[in-house]
């Protein structure tokens, strides 16, 4: 391992040799002179901020070439030319009148976009890998692959997530460049934001990030809990989106690309919930169903709410007429493994969550499974006659032994006697 | 008096000799990339030096006619010998300044089928060529040290 460790080490750094000298220095001059180019044209905060990012960046790439540069750039040296770039970037900014740390702000911003749009391309990659592993384990039911793809699931879920919620700090922090209102913005810089979002592949890794979460609906069967979590994701992303999207929709003009990038990321986002809604209500379905418990089939809040009323009520019913153990004991399935056990921790605040269901008709619901408790159970006034019938036979018993201890002595007595 | 006599004698039998000016570095951080003109000439800007390169373009391609399409990379290492070649050079020519020319020192074969996209790296004590995915060539005035043909 240790000697495989040492080659790798050894190839990568021959590989890293075999670049050209020249070339490096050249691509320095060219991305130098880029810099002052962009500093001479710099009109905006976000410009400036833009231009010191890129001057760290040209730093922090050549830093290895730092010996090589300080000889070939004569007479500056590397230092001396990062300096220069950083000298002349401060003069602009006083012309301008632009203050330092908004700059350094912006310059954070910017690599912090970088960073993001790097983790969300790696990211994107492994969670292609782990979907065609779970399409391709999904025809297998055998028992050891049925814990590994329950394994993967998960692991993608958790994938899918960290991916979505990258993309949203990278929109995140491209916006926050501009401390204003996106409407107040002036034409120049809705520009320099434009190109940014697309230098960020902002609407490609939206879109991407749809189309893995649709086919993750597709790739396998899911458990209750798996459902319940991609419902919950699928709002928090709408919720995230149509904050961005009004903003990202308010700096391109109608017709434009970004406007219908836009509102092909609202079609497919519906397309997205109309899915996962129906995989909810299909799943949700299935939790009394699998169960033995015939509630009529519902796909919206209300009807989930007249069923499982009307399930409930036709359980009283029968209780009513007849009490018995069978029934109570069904009755506690439900309430236990059904109702408290999966329904009312995992399904309903989602519902509610959802708009699907108010909190009142939740309560309403839960009064009702109590209702239909109150019916089947044993009454408890049985229990207590019983308990009183048991306590006066011992109490009777009791006093027939002392009555007797009473009769027995002046037989004795007589006894004596004769 | 003896004496005197003999200091002068030491001084005049060094400025015979040639003094040596010891250690000297020559060697160019980077290499120079140089475009030849219509009349085989090339220049370099930074160390201001110019010459002609029609003779080895003669011996490597076998045609003066469309010099200007050459474009020549020269390097200079620790010792001051040149180092030159271009893209479809099959050797290496190690140069050293003369009266009012430079000479080949010695030619180096680096790749029988011709370079395609060579460059020059200072590597002390070496120059290393390379050339697009072939391994690295480290070479001196006195040929080739790893690697090549």
């Amino acid at each position: 391992m240790r000697t495989l460790v040492g080659l790798l080490v050894f190839v990568s750094f021959a590989l890293a040799q075999e670049k050209s000298d020249y070339q490096v220095v050249q691509e320095f001059q060219v991305k130098y002179k880029a810099i002052q180019k962009a500093t001479e044209a710099a009109a905006t905060v976000q410009d400036c901020g833009s231009i010191a990012y890129s001057i760290n960046e040209l730093e922090r790439e050549n830093a290895d070439y730092k010996k090589l540069l300080d000889k070939s750039l004569y007479p500056d040296g590397f230092e001396g030319k990062i300096q220069n770039a950083r000298l002349q970037l401060r003069l602009t900014q006083d012309k301008l009148g632009v203050i330092e740390d908004q700059v350094n702000r912006i310059a954070e911003l910017r690599a912090q976009v970088d960073l993001l749009s790097e983790q969300v391309s790696q990211l994107s990659g492994e969670n292609s890998s782990l979907l065609k592993q779970i399409q391709k384990m999904s025809s297998d039911k055998s028992k050891a692959t049925i814990d590994s793809l329950q394994g993967l699931i998960s692991k993608l879920q958790a994938g899918i997530r960290q991916r979505d919620q990258l993309i949203f700090a990278l929109v995140d922090s491209l916006f926050l460049q501009y401390d204003k209102d996106v409407a107040s913005l002036k034409d120049v810089e809705k520009q320099s934001l434009v190109g940014k979002i697309e230098k960020g592949n902002v609407f490609t890794s939206i879109k991407k990030s749809i189309r893995d979460n649709v086919e993750f609906l597709d790739a396998a069967s899911f458990t209750g809990k798996d459902v319940a979590e991609m419902a919950k994701q699928q709002r928090k992303f709408e919720v995230q989106w149509q904050g961005f999207g009004k903003k990202l929709a308010a700096i391109y003009a109608t017709g434009k690309k970004g406007a219908n990038e836009v509102a092909q990321i609202d079609t497919m986002l519906a397309d997205w919930g109309r899915k996962t809604k129906g995989i909810f209500w299909h799943q949700l379905n299935l939790q009394f169903r699998d169960r033995g418990f015939a509630v009529k089939e519902f796909s919206s809040g209300n009807q989930f709410n007249d069923h499982i009323q009307e399930f409930i009520d036709g359980e009283i019913t029968v209780a009513a007429k007849a009490k018995s153990d069978e029934l109570y004991k069904r009755y506690v399935i439900f309430s236990d493994s059904v109702w408290r056990g999966d329904v009312k921790p995992g399904w309903l605040p989602l519902l509610v969550d959802r708009g699907e269901l108010s909190d009142s008709q939740v309560q309403a619901l839960d009064d009702k499974v109590d209702e239909w408790r109150k019916t089947v159970q044993p009454p408890q006034t049985i229990m207590y006659i019983l308990i009183a019938l048991v306590l006066g036979l011992i109490a009777w018993f009791a006093y027939k032994r002392m009555q007797k201890g009473k009769a027995a002595p002046p037989a004795a007595s007589s006894a004596t006697k004769s | 008096m003896q004496y005197f006599f003999l200091v002068l004698f030491v001084v005049a039998l060094a400025g015979c000799s040639g003094m040596l000016l010891k250690p000297a570095e020559f060697a160019w951080p980077v290499e120079s990339v140089m475009t030849v003109d219509s009349k085989g000439m090339v220049q370099e800007d930074r160390y201001s030096m110019s010459f002609s390169v029609k003779p080895i373009l003669l011996e490597e391609t076998g045609d003066t006619m469309r010099m200007s399409r050459h474009t020549v990379r020269m390097i200079r290492d620790d010792r001051g010998y040149y180092f030159l070649t271009a893209a479809k050079f099959k050797n290496v020519y190690v140069l050293t300044a003369d009266d009012g020319a430079l000479k080949v020192a010695t030619k180096i074969l680096v790749k029988e089928t011709g370079l395609d996209n060579p460059a020059f790296n200072q590597r002390p004590p070496y120059i290393q060529v390379l050339n697009e995915k072939d391994k690295p060539v480290l070479i001196s005035r006195d040929g080739i040290h790893q690697g090549g043909r």
